[in-house]
Protein backbone atom coordinates (compact mmCIF):
# COMPACT_ATOMS: atom_id res chain seq x y z
CA UNK A 1 0.00 0.00 0.00
CA UNK A 2 1.12 3.75 -0.67
CA UNK A 3 4.62 4.30 -1.38
CA UNK A 4 5.56 0.89 -0.42
CA UNK A 5 4.10 -0.07 -4.54
CA UNK A 6 5.65 2.41 -6.37
CA UNK A 7 9.17 1.87 -4.64
CA UNK A 8 8.53 -2.04 -5.21
CA UNK A 9 11.32 -1.89 -7.54
CA UNK A 10 13.91 -1.47 -4.79
CA UNK A 11 13.11 -4.84 -3.17
CA UNK A 12 13.96 -6.36 -6.96
CA UNK A 13 17.35 -4.61 -6.58
CA UNK A 14 17.86 -5.43 -2.86
CA UNK A 15 17.20 -9.35 -3.89
CA UNK A 16 19.41 -8.88 -6.83
CA UNK A 17 22.29 -6.97 -4.45
CA UNK A 18 21.92 -9.81 -1.38
CA UNK A 19 22.41 -12.45 -4.28
CA UNK A 20 25.02 -11.39 -5.71
CA UNK A 21 27.04 -10.52 -2.03
CA UNK A 22 26.28 -14.26 -1.18
CA UNK A 23 28.09 -15.54 -4.17
CA UNK A 24 31.00 -13.13 -3.14
CA UNK A 25 30.80 -14.80 0.25
CA UNK A 26 30.98 -18.29 -1.36
CA UNK A 27 34.09 -17.01 -3.73
CA UNK A 28 35.44 -16.03 -0.50
CA UNK A 29 35.04 -19.24 1.42
CA UNK A 30 36.59 -20.97 -2.01
CA UNK A 31 39.55 -18.88 -1.75
CA UNK A 32 40.12 -19.08 1.64
CA UNK A 33 39.91 -23.01 1.69
CA UNK A 34 41.83 -23.23 -1.19
CA UNK A 35 44.04 -25.64 0.67
CA UNK A 36 42.56 -26.91 3.24
CA UNK A 37 42.64 -30.78 3.42
CA UNK A 38 40.36 -31.62 7.02
CA UNK A 39 36.48 -30.81 6.74
CA UNK A 40 34.21 -32.00 9.24
CA UNK A 41 32.52 -34.16 6.65
CA UNK A 42 35.92 -35.79 6.23
CA UNK A 43 38.57 -35.35 3.50
CA UNK A 44 39.29 -31.89 2.07
CA UNK A 45 37.20 -29.14 1.13
CA UNK A 46 34.95 -29.36 -1.69
CA UNK A 47 34.72 -26.19 -3.91
CA UNK A 48 31.23 -24.25 -3.14
CA UNK A 49 28.80 -22.96 -6.00
CA UNK A 50 25.80 -21.06 -5.22
CA UNK A 51 21.91 -21.75 -7.19
CA UNK A 52 19.69 -19.03 -7.74
CA UNK A 53 16.19 -18.83 -9.06
CA UNK A 54 13.72 -16.44 -9.88
CA UNK A 55 11.80 -14.97 -7.47
CA UNK A 56 7.92 -14.63 -8.50
CA UNK A 57 5.73 -12.74 -6.07
CA UNK A 58 2.06 -13.50 -7.76
CA UNK A 59 0.14 -11.63 -4.55
CA UNK A 60 2.46 -8.67 -4.36
CA UNK A 61 1.44 -5.26 -5.12
CA UNK A 62 -0.27 -4.55 -8.51
CA UNK A 63 0.96 -1.24 -11.15
CA UNK A 64 -1.64 0.98 -11.50
CA UNK A 65 -3.69 0.33 -14.27
CA UNK A 66 -3.21 -3.38 -13.81
CA UNK A 67 -5.13 -6.30 -12.60
CA UNK A 68 -2.76 -7.95 -11.32
CA UNK A 69 0.56 -8.08 -9.97
CA UNK A 70 3.67 -8.52 -12.25
CA UNK A 71 5.02 -10.68 -9.85
CA UNK A 72 8.56 -9.96 -10.35
CA UNK A 73 9.90 -10.47 -7.20
CA UNK A 74 13.98 -10.59 -8.12
CA UNK A 75 16.33 -13.75 -7.52
CA UNK A 76 16.29 -16.15 -4.31
CA UNK A 77 18.71 -18.07 -3.24
CA UNK A 78 18.26 -21.86 -3.45
CA UNK A 79 21.40 -23.47 -2.07
CA UNK A 80 24.61 -23.50 -1.95
CA UNK A 81 26.20 -26.64 -3.56
CA UNK A 82 29.36 -28.43 -3.27
CA UNK A 83 31.17 -28.62 -6.62
CA UNK A 84 31.73 -32.44 -7.19
CA UNK A 85 34.17 -32.62 -10.08
CA UNK A 86 37.62 -34.75 -8.96
CA UNK A 87 39.91 -33.58 -6.30
CA UNK A 88 43.20 -33.21 -7.96
CA UNK A 89 46.23 -35.24 -5.61
CA UNK A 90 49.16 -34.10 -4.98
CA UNK A 91 52.53 -35.61 -3.83
CA UNK A 92 53.54 -34.63 -0.62
CA UNK A 93 54.81 -37.45 1.95
CA UNK A 94 55.67 -35.64 4.73
CA UNK A 95 52.05 -34.49 4.90
CA UNK A 96 49.91 -35.41 8.20
CA UNK A 97 47.06 -36.17 5.67
CA UNK A 98 48.73 -38.12 2.78
CA UNK A 99 47.72 -41.63 2.09
CA UNK A 100 50.08 -44.74 2.03
CA UNK A 101 51.53 -44.03 -1.66
CA UNK A 102 52.05 -40.23 -0.37
CA UNK A 103 49.62 -38.28 -2.07
CA UNK A 104 47.48 -35.43 -0.71
CA UNK A 105 43.79 -35.09 -1.98
CA UNK A 106 43.66 -31.31 -2.39
CA UNK A 107 40.74 -29.66 -2.87
CA UNK A 108 39.40 -28.52 -5.76
CA UNK A 109 39.37 -24.73 -5.72
CA UNK A 110 41.03 -23.23 -9.00
CA UNK A 111 42.22 -19.62 -8.19
CA UNK A 112 41.82 -18.32 -11.28
CA UNK A 113 38.76 -19.78 -11.59
CA UNK A 114 37.90 -18.10 -8.35
CA UNK A 115 39.26 -14.55 -9.36
CA UNK A 116 36.70 -15.01 -12.57
CA UNK A 117 33.90 -15.77 -10.45
CA UNK A 118 34.75 -12.97 -7.94
CA UNK A 119 34.79 -10.29 -10.65
CA UNK A 120 31.82 -11.66 -11.98
CA UNK A 121 30.07 -11.17 -8.97
CA UNK A 122 31.26 -7.62 -8.19
CA UNK A 123 30.30 -6.40 -11.71
CA UNK A 124 26.92 -7.76 -11.37
CA UNK A 125 26.17 -6.16 -7.67
CA UNK A 126 27.73 -2.80 -9.55
CA UNK A 127 24.77 -3.30 -12.12
CA UNK A 128 22.05 -4.14 -9.60
CA UNK A 129 23.01 -1.13 -7.74
CA UNK A 130 23.01 1.09 -11.22
CA UNK A 131 19.38 -0.47 -11.35
CA UNK A 132 18.40 0.99 -7.76
CA UNK A 133 20.38 4.42 -8.41
CA UNK A 134 18.30 4.67 -12.04
CA UNK A 135 15.59 4.06 -10.29
CA UNK A 136 16.31 6.89 -7.52
CA UNK A 137 17.10 9.19 -10.75
CA UNK A 138 13.85 8.44 -12.41
CA UNK A 139 12.23 9.31 -9.58
CA UNK A 140 13.33 12.58 -8.56
CA UNK A 141 13.08 13.44 -12.60
CA UNK A 142 9.90 12.83 -11.90
CA UNK A 143 9.60 14.96 -9.33
CA UNK A 144 10.25 17.66 -10.86
CA UNK A 145 6.96 17.89 -13.18
CA UNK A 146 5.31 19.52 -10.59
CA UNK A 147 8.19 22.34 -10.02
CA UNK A 148 7.30 25.44 -12.07
CA UNK B 1 11.44 10.29 13.82
CA UNK B 2 7.89 10.21 14.33
CA UNK B 3 6.17 12.49 12.80
CA UNK B 4 2.30 12.87 13.48
CA UNK B 5 -0.24 13.56 11.44
CA UNK B 6 -1.54 17.48 10.93
CA UNK B 7 -5.03 16.89 13.04
CA UNK B 8 -5.83 20.46 12.08
CA UNK B 9 -6.25 20.27 8.17
CA UNK B 10 -9.69 18.61 8.84
CA UNK B 11 -10.97 21.64 10.15
CA UNK B 12 -10.37 23.85 7.09
CA UNK B 13 -12.90 25.00 4.52
CA UNK B 14 -10.68 22.98 2.02
CA UNK B 15 -11.88 19.84 3.24
CA UNK B 16 -16.03 21.01 3.03
CA UNK B 17 -17.99 19.54 0.20
CA UNK B 18 -19.48 22.54 -2.06
CA UNK B 19 -22.98 22.85 -1.70
CA UNK B 20 -24.89 21.12 -4.45
CA UNK B 21 -21.68 19.14 -5.36
CA UNK B 22 -22.40 15.63 -5.06
CA UNK B 23 -21.20 14.55 -1.26
CA UNK B 24 -17.49 13.57 -1.49
CA UNK B 25 -17.00 10.07 0.40
CA UNK B 26 -14.73 10.22 3.49
CA UNK B 27 -11.91 8.33 1.25
CA UNK B 28 -11.68 11.40 -1.01
CA UNK B 29 -11.54 13.74 1.87
CA UNK B 30 -8.34 16.39 1.27
CA UNK B 31 -7.39 15.76 4.82
CA UNK B 32 -7.44 11.77 4.69
CA UNK B 33 -4.94 11.95 1.09
CA UNK B 34 -2.87 14.54 3.24
CA UNK B 35 -3.14 11.87 6.69
CA UNK B 36 -2.15 9.19 4.05
CA UNK B 37 0.37 10.61 2.13
CA UNK B 38 1.63 11.45 5.87
CA UNK B 39 1.53 8.46 7.55
CA UNK B 40 3.06 6.43 4.04
CA UNK B 41 6.21 8.51 4.48
CA UNK B 42 5.88 8.20 8.31
CA UNK B 43 6.08 3.84 7.67
CA UNK B 44 9.22 4.64 5.44
CA UNK B 45 11.12 6.71 7.89
CA UNK B 46 10.33 4.52 10.44
CA UNK B 47 11.39 1.46 8.40
CA UNK B 48 14.51 3.34 7.52
CA UNK B 49 15.09 3.84 11.21
CA UNK B 50 14.60 0.26 11.97
CA UNK B 51 17.09 -0.81 9.31
CA UNK B 52 19.73 1.60 10.63
CA UNK B 53 19.44 0.43 14.19
CA UNK B 54 19.66 -3.48 13.37
CA UNK B 55 22.75 -2.46 11.12
CA UNK B 56 24.61 -0.50 14.19
CA UNK B 57 23.47 -3.18 16.48
CA UNK B 58 24.84 -6.03 14.26
CA UNK B 59 21.49 -7.68 13.96
CA UNK B 60 21.65 -7.16 10.05
CA UNK B 61 24.72 -7.32 7.94
CA UNK B 62 23.69 -6.09 4.53
CA UNK B 63 24.45 -2.17 4.05
CA UNK B 64 22.99 -1.96 0.88
CA UNK B 65 19.43 -2.85 2.45
CA UNK B 66 19.66 0.06 4.95
CA UNK B 67 20.62 1.94 2.04
CA UNK B 68 17.85 1.50 -0.32
CA UNK B 69 15.51 1.71 2.84
CA UNK B 70 16.88 4.95 3.38
CA UNK B 71 16.73 5.91 -0.27
CA UNK B 72 13.06 4.88 0.26
CA UNK B 73 12.68 6.80 3.14
CA UNK B 74 14.05 10.21 1.14
CA UNK B 75 11.71 9.53 -2.13
CA UNK B 76 8.29 9.14 -0.29
CA UNK B 77 9.31 12.47 2.11
CA UNK B 78 9.88 14.48 -1.70
CA UNK B 79 7.25 13.20 -3.22
CA UNK B 80 5.56 14.57 -0.01
CA UNK B 81 7.10 17.81 0.03
CA UNK B 82 5.95 18.13 -3.58
CA UNK B 83 2.85 17.61 -3.18
CA UNK B 84 3.25 20.10 -0.34
CA UNK B 85 4.77 22.49 -2.08
CA UNK B 86 2.18 22.43 -4.94
CA UNK B 87 -0.63 22.73 -2.41
CA UNK B 88 0.66 25.67 -0.78
CA UNK B 89 1.32 27.49 -4.14
CA UNK B 90 -2.12 26.74 -5.16
CA UNK B 91 -3.18 28.28 -1.93
CA UNK B 92 -1.05 31.46 -2.40
CA UNK B 93 -2.04 32.07 -5.65
CA UNK B 94 -6.07 31.82 -4.68
CA UNK B 95 -5.53 34.28 -2.06
CA UNK B 96 -3.95 36.56 -3.88
CA UNK B 97 -6.87 36.77 -5.94
CA UNK B 98 -8.55 40.57 -6.41
CA UNK B 99 -11.96 40.64 -5.17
Amino acid sequence: MGFDTSLAAFNISASGLTAERLRMEVVANNIANASVTRTPEGGPYRRKDVVFETALNPDGPAQHGATESSGLAGVRTVAIVDDMSELPRRHDPGHPDADADGFVTMPNVNLPVEMVNLITATRAYEANLKAAQSFVDMNQQALTIVRG
Amino acid sequence: MNVTPAGMIGGLPLASPLSGAPPVSNGGLFSNVVERFVTDANNQQLAADQSVQRLATGQSDSVHETMLALAKADLSLRVFMEVRNKVIDAYQEVMRMQM
